[in-house]
């Protein structure tokens, strides 16, 4: 049987498009970004650089990208059913990782900027992983299923974003400080870096060559939301960098993405855990408490925990860099095992819209 | 007691046989130039072919066929004497060929004067035709040994060498707490050819060493497998298979972190890590993996 290359309308539609409404689903899932890397790219041309925007782009960290570290660790631990589920993650990697930290004080000058360079490598792997993700959520809302050929070419793209950058940043002998570490450059050869490119924009050009094929075919156009999480990292990690003060913003930009689908999903598995009726009081509730928790949960894992570092006579540049290192590689596992959209238990929910989170389902008693 | 121990005693002894000799005499060196590149400097020896034949030939024998590569300074006494190790006790093994060549020599004694700088062959101290590789080179005048030890060489160029060697810290038997190994020995044909080689002068000693990157790699990797054997008893194949993923992920870091220091002269070696790395981080992707059942 041939293989579809875009499965039109394979599945049903969700019944509902968005998680909260169009415009701001566009807004957290990577909309925002591009309005703010073209209203910097603004300023940056009629003023120059304005290192104030870098300090705000430190206060959004406080305000999204630490807490959605500790979103992550809330769905891991809150239950112990889903420590029982995950015990290597909930429990293994943390000791494994304490010993990285450990070795990484230990041996400052070897072991640790190593250990930093890996977690620098790996994040933007996470973001694009999370990007893939969103697509292919947003996909399924709308009711369509990518084959094998369009999946493989839009996560070729979105990840050729980021290793085009990373690639293109580690050729040379360039030392990029991070904190007080010194991360080596891996001195790549420019044709890693020139491949990379050809890569992304053919992978590109193939997902786009699929959508304008299905899209003639069905005379429809494919919703904006599945390409929205694309272009987003796109902008952030290629054309990103022509805006100087803009990639600070990334890492919120990536926690805003992350914070939306994990309050819906919060309220949604906390719903159906505790058989709480929809109302919007408990879409009040339920938000605030998550909220305080996880604003809570990223001081201790950002703020707090690096001063403990510093317990060892370690200067704060020494001990931040190493141990937001661990607590961001603990990240990217843990959200690994709790987001694998083939999972039923993940799947389903993320298909949950706000109304039906607060609104009173009606009961139509029938005539006997 | 070891064998070197034994030599190094026999070295030590005080002992004067009175043997008659033309003290003064300077005796003829052959032509080669023994070099040992050491981690503290490099020295150059003479040899006396005329006075040692068989020390001569058995050494220079043994230096080309690099069967001093990776022996060490056994005994560094300062003012005395320091002692290269026997070949038999190098960090890597004899070949076949390189144990062959070892041959216990028969004495040579004669009346060449054991004084700062000469290089004589050590033994054992009841069997004065025990000589076969370990020899000492002399920091000061050691009249106690003329006549006992066969003298068959002299310091030419190094004895500042010599003697930051016969001052790092020793135990109470002389043996220095930190390995100071011979990395090379060889053969230069000339005192020409010698005299256009580059000699490292003296080094600061290496910092008390142990291969602590061999040691937490293979502990780790260890552990890990260890895991996953006690796991295989108790544990599902999905966690099974996740232990084993952290075993690849553990080794690849410690691969890592053997190679990025020299990553920038091996531009290809650094494109294969770097895309290694990706590969580990998509193979993460299956940690734990849940169960769609």
């Amino acid at each position: 049987m041939k293989r579809p290359w875009l499965a039109p309308a394979a599945s049903k539609p969700a019944p509902y498009r968005f998680f909260i409404n169009g415009p701001v689903d566009f807004l957290c899932l990577g909309g925002l970004s591009l309005i703010v890397f073209g209203a910097l790219g603004l300023i940056e041309r009629r003023y120059g650089v304005q290192n104030a925007w870098i300090g705000h782009a430190a206060t959004l960290s406080w305000l999204c990208n630490w807490p959605h570290f500790a979103a992550t660790n809330y769905r891991l631990y809150h239950s112990r059913t889903n420590i029982a589920q995950y015990p290597l993650t909930a429990l293994l990697l943390p000791l494994l990782l304490l010993g990285a930290t450990l070795a990484s004080f230990a041996s400052p000058l070897l072991v640790a900027p190593l250990f930093v360079k890996v977690f620098l490598i790996w994040s933007p792997y996470h973001y694009s992983g999370q990007s893939v993700g969103i697509s292919l959520i947003y996909a399924k809302r709308a009711g369509f299923v990518f084959g094998r050929i369009e999946r493989a070419a839009l996560a070729g793209f979105i990840f050729g974003t980021f290793i085009l950058q990373t690639a293109l940043g580690e050729v040379g002998t360039q030392i990029r400080p991070f904190y007080g570490i010194n991360p080596p450059s891996l001195g790549l050869p420019q044709l890693i870096a020139d491949v990379m490119r050809a890569l992304m924009w053919g992978s590109g050009g193939i997902f786009l060559a699929c959508v304008a094929r299905w899209s003639l075919k069905n005379r429809r156009w494919m919703p904006v939301m599945i390409f929205l999480p694309a272009t987003a990292q796109f902008v952030w990690f290629v054309l990103g960098w022509r805006v100087q003060t803009f990639y600070n913003f990334v890492p919120f930009f990536h926690g805003l993405q992350y914070l939306l689908i994990a309050w819906a999903m919060q309220l949604k598995e906390t719903m159906d855990e505790h058989h709480i009726a929809p109302s919007s009081r408990y879409v009040v509730a339920e938000t605030l408490r998550w909220t305080v928790g996880i604003f809570i949960g990223g001081g201790i894992l950002f703020w707090v925990l690096p001063r403990v570092g510093t317990w060892w006579g370690f200067d704060l540049q020494i001990a931040e860099p190493i141990i937001i290192s661990a607590v961001q590689i603990h990240h990217f596992f843990v959200d690994g095992v709790i987001w694998k959209l083939r999972n039923p238990k993940v799947g389903s929910p993320l298909l949950i819209n706000l109304d039906q989170l607060r609104l009173a389902r009606t009961v139509r008693l029938q005539p006997v | 007691m070891s064998r070197a121990h034994a030599l190094v005693l026999t070295a030590a002894a005080i002992a004067w046989a009175g043997v008659s000799a033309r003290a003064d005499d300077v005796p003829v060196r052959s032509s080669e130039r023994v070099v040992l590149h050491t981690t503290m400097g490099d020295l150059a020896l003479a040899l006396y072919p005329k006075i040692a034949p068989h020390h001569v030939e058995q050494v220079l024998k043994l230096v080309r066929m690099g069967a001093y590569d990776s022996t060490s300074v056994y005994v560094a006494h300062a003012g005395y004497l320091i002692q290269i190790s026997d070949v038999t006790n190098r960090l890597m093994p004899l070949t076949p060929q390189q144990s062959a060549a070892v041959h216990k020599l028969p004495a040579e004694f004669s009346a060449i004067k054991h004084r700062r700088g000469t290089v004589s062959m050590a033994r054992w101290e009841n069997d004065i035709n025990s000589g076969e590789s370990s020899f000492v080179i002399l920091l000061n005048d050691s009249p106690q040994l003329d006549g006992r030890y066969t003298a068959f060489g002299q310091v030419e160029q190094g004895v500042d060498v010599l003697e930051a060697i016969s001052l790092v810290p020793v135990d109470r038997d002389y043996h220095p707490k930190t390995r100071i190994e011979i990395t090379r020995a060889e053969v230069v044909d000339s005192a020409e050819a010698l005299a256009a080689t580059s000699l490292a002068g003296p080094i600061q000693p290496p910092a008390q060493e142990l291969p602590m990157k061999a040691i937490w790699s293979s502990g780790l990797l260890m552990a890990s497998g260890l895991v996953t054997f006690l796991l295989s008893r108790v544990a599902p194949a999905r966690v099974i298979g996740s232990t084993g993923l952290l075993t690849v992920l553990i080794g690849f870091f410690l691969f890592w972190l053997s190679i990025v220091p020299q990553m920038h002269q091996m531009p290809w070696l650094s494109g294969g890590a770097f895309l290694g790395l990706l590969g580990v981080f998509k193979l993460m992707a299956f940690f734990e993996y849940p169960s769609t059942k």
